[in-house]
C-alpha cells in the first residue's frame, strides 16, 4: 500500500503520464485494491482516472474513461469501495486523463452524497467524505466534464458498499434491519408452513449493469456532453462484460449448492447497480429471491419475487436463496444451470442485435 | 469478413461467430422428457401467425401459441391449473423451432424451454413440472427472445390453489370477478425480420433488437379506440364486488399504471408470491418493468365506468410515447 499523499506532485503525475491504457482485469467486482483501513473509523484509498480501451464481445475496441486501483492498470468496472457506516473516506485522486474528472455519489435518504468538483487533466486532489449511516449498496461516478451522465456512459463507475460496524456482513438482520420480520412467502403445494428467508449469507455478488454506444463513446471521451438523445446502446454489460463472458465469470454468475426443497443452501446476496439510462427488469430462472432493498417500491421488500424493476442510477439488492428447483418433477437440487437476464429483450442483445449476447449470465446449482 | 461488417459501424473487427456467441450452437430436437411420468393436466400448444388490426386500420403480423382446438387468439392461449398438479405442456413448434419457457416455475434446466442450457424444440417436446406455488404466471417463446416475444408468442399461465378458482392463494383473498389483462407495445418495423433474425450475422444482416420503437400501445393487442367494451379489456361488476386483476407487464417499455381512486386498488401478490402485507397501492399507481406479474383486487365503491390508463414510458428517456386503456363497468 502506498503511502497517502495528500499532496499529489505534478512530478508523480508526469510519470504516470497521459497515456491510453488498455483495461485490465475486466470482469467480476473485484475489491478496490488500493484501499486500507488506516484506524477503526477511517478508510484510506487512491483512484487513478485514465483513458482506455475495451473489447466489447464482438471484438470491437471502445474507448471509455474509468478508473483504476494503480496508475498502470483500469479496471472495468472500478473497484468495489467497502467502508462501515460512519467511516471517514478519504480517496486520493489522481486525474491522468485530457478531461476534467469529478467524484460523485448519488445521495440518499440518510446520505447526503459527494459532488466533488472537477479535478483538472493532469492533477490530483484528496476528496472526504462521510460514509452513510447505514449498510447499503451506492455506486460511485466519475463526472466526465461536468456531467454524471456522461462520466456514467463512459464507463468511470465503480460500486461501493456500506457495511454493518461491529457485526457480520454474512447477518440479513445487520445489513438489512427488519427485512426477515416482514419476510413472507406461501405454503409450498399449498400445505405446511411456508419456508423462511434465511438468516445468512454464504456468498455475495454485484452486478454493475451499464449500456454503451460506440459512437457516443468516441464522441464522448472526445469531450462531447451526453445527451438525454443519444441513440440506443448497442451494448449492454453486466460487471464490463457480456453474453457467454458475463456468463462465465466466476466473479458473475452465481455458482453454488442447492438446498432441498425449500430449503436454502448457498445463499446468495445479490447487489444490483444499475448505472445505465433504461431501467432494467432482472429475471433469474431456477429460483426466486427475497427482494432486501428497493429505492422506489418500499412496499415490496420481503416479497419473494422473479423479476425485478432497477431503476436508472439505482441499486436493489436481493437474496437468493439457492433452493432446489421447486417446480422440478422429479425434484432435482444438482448439476442444473439457469440464465439470468435483463427481461426488456433489448438489452439481451449485443453489437446491435445479437442475441443473447448482452446483459445475461448464469445461476449454477454444482 | 470485412465486406460484412460495415453497417452501424465501422470499427468491428468481427461478426460474432460460434466461439464467442453460445446462442448459435443449440441443437434443435425432439427428444423424450426424461422421468416421464403421469400427467395431472395435460396442455397442446401449438406455434400460428396471424394479424392485429388496430384502430387506424392498419395491421401487423404475429406469432403465438394456441390449443389446437381454439381459433387464433391473442395473446397465446391461456395455461390454467392448480397448485400441487404434476403438469404436462406439449409444444407443436409447427412453423420454424421454438420453445415454452414457463416464466415465474422453476423446474429441471431440461424443462425450462431456454434454448441457451438445453434445446429448440424441432417437432414436439412436453415439458414436465409441479407447480408448487399459486398465483399468476406466464408463458413465452424463449428462442431469439427479443423478436419472438415481441412477436407475440406469450400466454398468461394461472395456476389457482388446490380449492379452485375464486380465492388466490391458500390463505389469500376471495374473488368474484376477474379480469386477466397484459400490456403490448408493437413495434411493426420487426416484422420486417424472420425467425433467426438476431442469432447470428445481425451486422450483415442488419437486425437491430436493440432498437425496439413502439408505434401501438396495446392491452392484450387492444389499442386504446377500440378498448371499451371489448372482451379482453372490459370487465363488469357491482358496486362492492372484489375483482382480481392479475396484471402482465408484457411491454418491452416500462408502464406506469394508474387506477381511478374509486377502484380502490389493493395489491395482493407479485409474481406468484403473497407480498409481506396486502398493499393498498400508494397513490393508486403502478409502476412496472418486462414480466413482472402483480395481482390487485380492485373493489369498486362507485357506479360507472372506471378507465384504468396505461402510459408506456420510453425506455431510456422516460417519457410518454403511448398509452392504452382498460375498464371496470360497475353498477
Amino acid at each position: 500500500m502506498e503511502a497517502v499523499q495528500t499532496d499529489l506532485s505534478r512530478r508523480t503525475l508526469l510519470k504516470y503520464g497521459l497515456c491510453t491504457l488498455v483495461v485490465a482485469g475486466a470482469g467480476g467486482s473485484a475489491v478496490l485494491g488500493s484501499a486500507t483501513r488506516a484506524s477503526a473509523t477511517v478508510v484510506n484509498a487512491a483512484l487513478f482516472v485514465a483513458h482506455g480501451e475495451r473489447t466489447m464481445i464482438d471484438g470491437l475496441v471502445v474507448p471509455f474513461v474509468g478508473f483504476g486501483s494503480t496508475a498502470a492498470r483500469l479496471e472495468l468496472p472500478g473497484g468495489q469501495l467497502e467502508v462501515q457506516t460512519g467511516d471517514t473516506v478519504n480517496l486520493d485522486i489522481v486525474n491522468s486523463s485530457s478531461l476534467p474528472v469529478g467524484f460523485a455519489i448519488a445521495a440518499s435518504p440518510g446520505f447526503s452524497g459527494v459532488d466533488a468538483a472537477p479535478i483538472a487533466a493532469g492533477t490530483g486532489r484528496r476528496v472526504t467524505f462521510t460514509a452513510p449511516s447505514t449498510p447499503g449498496t451506492h455506486f460511485y461516478v466519475g463526472t466526465v466534464s461536468g456531467s454524471a451522465d456522461t462520466g456514467r456512459a463512459l464507463g468511470a463507475t465503480g460500486a461501493m458498499v456500506v457495511l454493518p460496524r461491529d457485526a457480520a456482513r454474512t447477518s440479513i438482520d445487520a445489513q438489512f434491519p427488519g427485512v426477515r420480520a416482514r419476510a413472507r412467502r406461501q405454503p409450498m403445494f399449498g400445505v405446511g408452513t411456508p419456508p423462511a428467508i434465511p438468516a445468512s449469507v454464504a456468498q455475495e455478488r454485484t452486478w454493475l449493469f451499464g449500456e454503451l454506444n460506440p459512437t457516443t463513446a468516441r464522441d464522448l471521451a472526445g469531450g462531447r456532453i451526453s445527451l438525454p438523445s443519444d441513440p440506443e446502446p448497442e451494448y449492454f454489460l453486466i460487471n464490463g462484460l457480456s453474453g457467454m463472458l458475463s456468463a462465465e465469470d466466476h466473479h458473475t454468475n452465481i455458482s453454488g449448492r442447492a438446498g432441498g426443497l425449500g430449503q436454502p443452501g448457498d445463499s446468495t446476496l445479490v447487489r444490483m447497480i444499475n448505472t445505465g439510462r433504461a431501467p432494467r427488469s432482472i429475471h433469474l430462472h431456477g429460483n426466486h429471491f427475497w427482494v432486501l432493498s428497493h429505492p422506489d417500491t418500499p412496499w415490496i421488500v420481503g416479497a419473494f419475487k422473479d423479476t425485478v424493476t432497477v431503476p436508472p442510477g439505482r441499486s436493489v439488492s436481493v437474496l437468493v436463496p439457492l433452493e432446489a428447483p421447486p417446480d422440478s418433477y422429479p425434484v432435482t437440487n444438482r448439476a442444473q444451470k439457469y440464465v439470468v437476464h435483463d427481461h426488456i429483450e433489448m438489452a439481451e442483445t449485443a453489437s446491435g442485435g445479437h442475441y443473447p449476447s448482452g446483459m445475461v449470465s448464469e445461476l449454477i446449482l454444482e | 469478413m470485412a465486406g460484412t461488417l460495415v453497417p452501424i459501424d465501422q470499427n468491428r473487427p468481427a461478426d460474432l461467430t460460434q466461439a464467442v456467441h453460445f446462442g448459435h450452437n443449440y441443437p434443435e430436437a425432439s427428444p423424450e422428457t426424461p422421468g416421464r411420468a403421469r400427467p395431472d393436466v395435460s396442455f397442446v400448444r401449438k406455434v400460428f401467425n396471424d394479424k392485429l388490426t388496430f384502430a387506424d386500420g392498419n395491421d401487423v403480423a404475429y406469432w403465438a401459441f394456441k390449443d389446437p382446438n381454439d381459433d387464433k387468439p391473442f395473446p397465446s392461449t391461456p395455461l390454467r391449473l392448480r397448485q400441487g398438479q404434476i403438469v404436462h405442456t406439449t409444444i407443436e413448434a409447427a412453423i420454424n423451432v421454438h420453445t415454452i419457457h414457463h416464466h415465474g416455475i422453476e423446474p429441471s434446466t431440461f424443462n425450462d424451454g431456454v434454448p441457451d442450457t438445453s434445446f429448440n424444440v424441432s417437432s414436439d417436446y412436453t415439458y414436465q413440472w409441479r407447480a408448487s406455488r399459486a398465483g399468476t404466471f406466464f408463458y413465452h417463446c424463449h428462442r431469439n427472445a427479443p423478436l419472438h416475444v415481441q412477436m407475440g408468442m406469450f400466454g398468461y399461465l394461472v395456476i389457482d390453489p388446490p380449492t379452485g378458482p375464486g380465492t388466490l392463494y391458500v390463505g389469500g383473498p376471495r374473488y368474484e370477478v376477474e379480469a386477466l389483462w397484459a400490456t403490448y407495445d408493437v413495434d411493426p418495423f420487426w416484422r420486417n425480420y424472420n425467425h433467426a433474425s438476431g442469432e447470428k450475422n445481425a451486422i450483415a444482416d442488419g437486425t437491430r433488437l436493440n432498437r425496439f420503437r413502439p408505434r401501438y400501445f396495446t392491452i392484450n393487442g387492444v389499442d386504446a379506440p377500440r378498448s371499451l367494451r371489448s372482451a379482453k379489456t372490459t370487465v363488469r361488476a357491482r358496486v362492492g364486488q372484489p375483482i382480481l386483476l392479475r396484471h402482465l407487464t408484457g411491454a418491452y417499455f416500462p408502464n406506469v399504471v394508474r387506477f381511478p381512486a374509486a377502484l380502490r386498488p389493493v395489491v395482493h401478490m407479485s409474481d406468484g408470491e403473497p407480498l409481506p402485507a396486502p398493499t393498498p397501492l400508494p397513490d393508486n399507481v403502478l409502476r412496472t418493468t418486462t414480466a413482472e406479474r402483480y395481482d390487485l383486487i380492485l373493489t369498486p365503491s362507485t357506479a360507472g365506468t372506471h378507465t384504468v390508463t396505461y402510459e408506456f414510458r420510453h425506455w431510456l428517456t422516460g417519457a410518454v410515447a403511448g398509452t392504452a386503456t382498460a375498464h371496470v363497468i360497475v353498477t
